[in-house]
């Protein structure tokens, strides 16, 4: 049944080369993979972009006999204030914690930590990864009483400076949420970096401070260099990670005051669920989807520069 | 040889499995879902109640049970949209109207007609799951809303106890008292903003509003009351609330604020008064989840009071809200006659006597015998100003413009009459120019 020799195989009959037995074992073997993503990414999402062009609610006439709409929601979607508000405080809530927070103190912490002695390098690596692991909904319950107007502990240490007590909650919910997303996700940036300056030869620096390179030409012409890519695969991970962001939001502010902390997955959430409008939420997330396409189109077109570049 | 005991095994194990399948053919399925905790291990034990019935009468029901103790609204409807909605499930009240818009329940009035122990529930309880005349649920629990008080807090304030406000004013008299005398003491809570979510509608607004005779949904036209003076006066209130600092704005905005007023504040005298779901006095009790150790002595409730005697709804003096739950009946369902009879179980006058006890609120039946004072009392003293909210489709986001408004208010970005505008501006924006109507402020 089964005849072997150098060049190909010999399967019921079937004469096949190896570079065909290779092609298709790939297949086989990522099969397992492929129908999960189809099943649990590609289908849902196409799912949505269908229903996005009808005016199926969860509940009432058109639960059950919706019909197509055509362009409908999308036209509603951007007469929406509501909409840009959400798609507004979402670029701000990005920007601030995961460029500003994530990337810039993850940064800093990775390069920390490359230089810092065992100890220190326990302690900090140690709290910040703990952060990272702490479920969602619990993070949410710890900051919530830090931020307690009444009797949180960031209200306390500003009464021992002397200071003022804060509404964080009523005055500055986008900057509290931001706060709380850059506690969270550090880690993550921390982790890929130190992972990423571990890996550069310690023989280059050597090179570099025999051939009189200072500290920061070092930093400037060896270290920046070699992560590049790695920062350009951070930015954008965390970039679409926070932009995807609900339960902490939700949970922590319900996108209140007024909508002051309104980011695009609670708008989502509002109009699909609470207002039973699942075809126009839909639509919202049929926006949120090309948004985060776009940037994985970007992160892919700059590996495959690296790739072909290396080839 | 060989081939003969082949066959016998194989007679053998067609026969078993004919046997399997006959089993399993005999047994009837019903699907059911309820909110689970705290109602889960009572609502359980009625179930195992059903099933044993049928039992004995030979008949063997196998009921599956959904029971999400998170979300349970959400997922109903979810398993609807899906095709694999339940043949029986518990509803709360209000959301009666989305669910008979979209033909998912089924009218019980055949049923009813036909049902002697239909009169022992009183009337609000048979009009509450009713919608233009047809009955779409047999509610099991009820519940109703009044002002609690610290008789502790009120004494150390130099206010009488027991107390027996009969206008809002006497409210606030009693809030500024302990304002000046128990400083580290909240006077008064009342459920405002969007993150309390339909108990700032249910439990607040409407207790306010009720009180100065506000109609929300015009039952004549069916049109939306957007601008009122009732709405005013109800808004007004909570201005004097919050601006005369007899409430505090920051916990109704953090997390789980009924953790900060309630489960603590009102458990450990930090709040003065506040407008509550009856149900409260069950968790406060010595061995309840919030227990106040001596919860006799220093809490106490009332009824609420109209904003002036005879200026609530009907012309009463006092007012409260009613919610509730039922069993309602799916109109896709294959065994109608077999839910109608787990209806009728799960509504007789012994289930809903366990149901009470065991989970609480106040029995749907008038010949529900449960023995505590606390409900006697209720329903003696609250229960005739029982009113409801507006059965609607709309209700849901007409209610959370409601709560938006309260949040303004509460905030301080718009006054009262400011944040009547923007609500009245916000429902025409959702039910559409036509399904509203605005009456004259004098």
């Amino acid at each position: 049944m089964l005849r072997i020799n150098t060049r190909s195989v010999q399967i019921l009959g079937q004469q096949i080369s190896h570079r065909r037995l290779s092609e298709l074992s790939l297949l086989i073997f990522m099969m397992p993979a492929l129908v999960l993503v189809i099943a649990f990414v590609i289908v849902p999402a196409a799912w949505a972009i269908l229903i996005s062009f009808t005016n199926q609610s969860l509940i009432g006439p058109n639960a059950r006999n919706f019909s197509f709409i055509g362009l409908e929601n999308y036209v509603r979607l951007f007469n929406d204030p509501g909409f840009w508000n959400s798609l507004g405080t979402s670029f701000i809530f990005v920007f601030g914690s995961a460029f500003l927070g994530q990337f810039v103190i993850g940064f800093s912490l990775a390069l920390l930590l490359k230089y810092a002695g065992v100890l220190s390098r326990g302690i900090v690596g140690g709290s910040v990864l703990l952060a990272w692991v702490i479920p969602e909904i619990v993070a949410v319950y710890i900051w919530a009483s830090v931020l307690n107007f009444q009797s949180g502990s960031a209200n306390q240490i500003l009464l021992a400076f002397g200071l003022e007590k804060q509404r964080w909650l009523i005055d500055m919910p986008l900057l509290s949420i931001i706060i709380v997303n850059i506690w969270r996700g550090t880690a993550f940036t921390m982790l890929l970096f130190s992972a990423a300056l571990e890996a550069i030869p310690d023989t280059l620096y050597d090179a570099a401070s025999v051939d009189g390179a200072s500290r920061w030409e070092r930093f400037r012409y060896i270290t920046l260099p070699l992560i590049r890519y790695t920062i350009l695969l951070d930015f954008i991970l965390i970039t679409m990670g926070t932009f995807s962001v609900f339960g902490m939001v939700f949970a922590m502010t319900g996108g209140g005051p007024l909508g002051r902390s309104e980011i695009i997955g609670v708008y989502i959430y509002r109009n699909a669920f609470e207002y039973r409008e699942i075809g126009y939420g839909s639509a919202a997330s049929v926006v949120m989807l090309i948004i985060n396409l776009t940037l994985a189109l970007v992160y892919l077109r700059f590996t495959r520069v690296e790739w072909s570049a290396e080839a | 040889m060989k081939a003969a005991k082949l066959i016998l095994a194989l007679v053998v194990l067609v026969s078993l499995l004919g046997v399997s399948g006959a089993l399993a053919q005999d047994a009837v399925k019903l699907t059911v879902s309820f909110p689970g905790d705290p109602r889960s291990e009572t609502v359980n034990a009625l179930i195992e109640g059903f099933v044993a019935m049928k039992a004995e009468a030979g008949v063997t029901v196998d009921v599956v049970i959904n029971e999400p103790t998170e979300g349970y609204g959400d997922q109903l409807l979810l398993d609807f949209g899906a095709g694999v909605g339940p043949d029986v499930f518990s509803i709360s009240a209000e959301t009666i109207p989305e669910y008979v818009a979209s033909d998912l329940i089924q009218p019980l009035d055949e049923f009813v007609a036909a049902w002697d122990e239909w009169d022992n529930f009183p009337q609000g309880m048979k009009d509450m799951p009713s919608m233009g005349g047809s009955v779409y649920a047999i509610m099991y629990n009820t519940d109703t809303r009044v002002l609690f008080y610290r008789k502790d807090v009120l004494e150390a304030a130099g206010v009488e106890v027991p107390f027996a406000p009969t206008s809002w004013q006497e409210i606030f008299d009693a809030a500024e008292k302990i304002k000046a005398n128990v400083p580290d003491v909240i006077p008064m809570e009342v459920e405002s903003g969007t993150i309390w979510g339909e108990g700032t509608t249910m439990d607040g607004f409407f207790m306010l509003f009720r009180g100065a005779g506000g109609e929300l949904l015009d039952p004549a036209d069916g049109k939306w009351i957007v601008e009122s003076p009732a709405l005013l006066d109800a808004f007004s209130f909570y201005e004097t609330m919050f601006g005369q600092g007899y409430s505090a704005a920051e916990p109704f905005m953090e997390p789980e604020p009924w953790v900060f007023y309630l489960q603590e504040g009102l458990a450990n005298g930090k709040v003065g008064m506040a407008v509550v779901v009856n149900v409260v006095w069950g968790l406060y009790a010595p061995d309840g989840p919030w227990a106040i150790e001596n919860r006799d002595e220093v809490l106490a409730w009332t009824p609420m009071p109209a904003r002036e005697p005879g200026a609530g709804i009907n012309g009463q003096d006092f007012v409260s809200m009613g919610g509730g739950w039922g069993w309602a009946i799916s109109k896709s369902s294959q065994n109608q006659e077999l839910a109608w009879e787990f209806v009728q179980y799960m509504t007789s006058a012994e289930s809903i006597t366990q149901y009470t006890k065991g989970v609480g609120g106040i029995p749907s039946r008038l010949d529900a015998a449960v023995d505590d004072e606390h409900v006697a009392s209720i329903t003696e003293l609250v229960m005739p100003y029982q009113s409801f909210r507006p059965l609607s489709a709309d209700y849901n986001r007409v209610s959370e413009q409601i709560q938006i408004a309260t949040e303004r208010i509460m905030l301080g970005e718009a006054t009262a009459a400011e944040a009547m505008a923007l609500f009245a501006e916000a429902v025409e924006g959702i039910v559409g120019a036509d399904n509203v109507k605005r009456l004259p402020l004098d």
